[in-house]
């Protein structure tokens, strides 16, 4: 008698935990399904054009570049190069991104082409710290260096690209401004780049 | 019948040595030496204190790491000339219709008592204004043998500063010429100014061989060509008379001039061209009337005598 009622105990339990465990399992396929369906809209060139400040100037400016249009017809949008790919990465990028809906929505703080230009030089330094510090890793999802044949590069890009293997300085090091407006030379002129305490040379 | 001061006799002997020394030169059969033909481009204001600033000049810190111009730019000479030709960058008075570059051909040549250079190049075409009112075209080489770094990593561009006739930083009415880093205490993002070494350390200069000679010819069509030539140290010195011979003119559809020189020193301001030493070599044409820095520029290239690892190889003739 026990026995049988233990045998319906045990199987009501494992159709119960069989139970949990498909609806578990679909509703943690449907969640995470939905939630990284979330996270790749949030990818897309259209998400962040939707916001005019993006699509005013900055997305204007990439239209004009190789980066958007080129005889290869490869394209990169917004996400390619500020967003990485790696998904622990790709979190903490969508958290901090959060402070941009701030200022998108609270402060309005860059929200007319005039206030995104006093601003401009301030963000630029921002992309340019964060791509030096990851060693560049976004514009590495593209170009590899191993792929690279430099015996058909230009003279000094394979100077530059052979020397950079060895010092290893990275793509933004050399290629700031590529995409958008270049501000370099802005951000130079206010540093000791702009009037440097020695011309001897080596 | 009056007869010389035994005073005179040594200057007198010196002025017809030197005569003698830079009279006309030895024709060379230039038909069996092998031309090399060299992009001279546009540089517009680009001064040593320019490529040195990273804010104006990106490749600054590969500069002052180590890099020569032509270890980034050669192959980009004729890009670079076009850009600033166009006066999109380091030329605020561009010349309309002025070309970017030219290709000049270089032949070197000795015969054991001379050094030969000789030059062919077409010229731009006319814009109409003449800033050099005597000379239609100007061709000069800029010589070193390892003295000056600046030479060595930069070609002429260590002789030119922002300071210069024409230049960004220039004083008004300033006539400052060219000048090597050496000659000042110290450089400013504008050039070296007055910062001039004492005459005692110039002196010294001259003496060990720390300076850039240059030889120049000038020429129009249809009159002979003029020798100039002299050495670059705290400014730009003239040799008078010159210790250069040039001659040449406009043939046929390209200008040519043979710049000749003994390979022995004559005097002060002049280096030994000797075997087995590099010389680093700068070439620049004023074309069209122009002067000053309206001219067109080489990147530095190196040259040997006989034979040996260098660009060009003045052979024996």
């Amino acid at each position: 008698m026990l026995g049988r009622l233990w045998g319906a105990v045990r199987q009501r339990g494992l159709c119960f935990t069989l139970a949990v465990l498909v609806i578990g399992g679909i509703g943690g396929i449907l969640f995470w399904g939905g939630f990284n369906w979330i996270v790749e809209s949030t990818n897309k060139e259209s998400f962040c054009i939707a916001c005019h400040e993006m699509e005013a100037t900055p997305y204007k400016e990439l239209k004009k570049t190789i980066h958007f249009k080129n005889p290869a017809g490869v394209t990169a949008i917004c996400s390619d190069c500020h967003v990485p790919k790696q998904w622990i990465y790709k979190m903490i990028r969508k958290i901090k991104a959060s402070r941009e809906l701030y200022y998108h929505f609270i402060t309005g703080k860059i929200d007319t082409p005039e206030k995104f230009e006093k601003h401009r030089l301030e963000m630029a330094k921002l992309v340019w710290a964060t791509m030096k510090a990851t060693d560049s890793r976004e514009c590495r999802n593209c170009h590899s260096m191993d792929s690279m044949d430099f015996a058909k590069q230009a003279p000094r890009a394979r100077t530059q690209h052979e020397d950079s293997l060895k010092t290893g300085e990275t793509c933004i090091d050399c290629h700031k401004g590529i995409a958008h407006k270049d501000v370099s030379k802005e951000a130079e002129k206010m540093e000791e780049k702009a009037q440097p305490e020695s011309f001897d040379i080596q | 019948m009056k007869t010389l001061d035994g005073k005179w006799i040594v200057p007198l002997a010196l002025a017809a040595g030197l005569l003698v020394a830079s009279g006309p030169a030895r024709a060379i059969d230039w038909s069996g030496v092998q031309g090399k033909d060299i992009i001279v481009f546009y540089p517009g204001q680009s001064s040593w204190e320019w490529l040195l600033t990273e804010s104006d000049h990106s490749g600054a810190p590969k500069f002052r790491g180590g890099k020569n111009c032509v270890d980034c730019h050669e192959g980009e000479q004729k890009k670079i000339g076009d850009l600033i030709a166009s006066g999109k960058k380091l030329e605020p008075n561009p010349i309309p219709g002025k070309p970017g570059w030219l290709t000049v051909n270089v032949k070197a040549a000795h015969d054991g008592e001379k050094m030969y250079f000789r030059l062919e190049w077409a010229g731009g075409p006319p814009s109409g204004q003449k800033m050099d009112k005597d000379f239609e075209e100007k061709a000069t080489v800029m010589i070193d043998d390892g003295q000056v770094k600046e030479m060595t990593r930069g070609g002429c561009w260590g002789a030119c500063h922002d300071d210069a006739i024409g230049m960004p930083s220039a004083p008004a009415g300033s006539k400052i010429t060219k000048y090597i880093p050496e000659s000042r205490s110290k450089l400013t993002r504008q050039g070296g100014g007055e910062n001039y070494k004492p005459q005692a350390d110039l002196d010294a200069m001259v003496k060990g061989g720390e300076f850039l000679e240059y030889w120049q010819g000038r020429l129009n069509k249809d009159k002979p060509a003029v020798a100039v030539d002299g050495y670059i140290l705290d400014k730009r010195h003239t040799n008078d008379p010159p210790a250069t011979a040039a001659e040449g003119g406009f043939e046929g559809d390209k200008w040519v001039v043979v710049l000749s020189r003994p390979l022995k020193a004559s005097g002060p301001g002049q280096k030994d061209i000797v075997p087995g030493k590099t010389y680093t070599l700068g070439f620049a044409i004023h074309d069209d009337y122009t002067e000053h820095r309206f001219h067109y520029v080489s990147l530095a290239t190196t040259m040997v005598l006989d034979s040996g690892a260098a660009e060009i190889v003045a052979v024996k003739k």
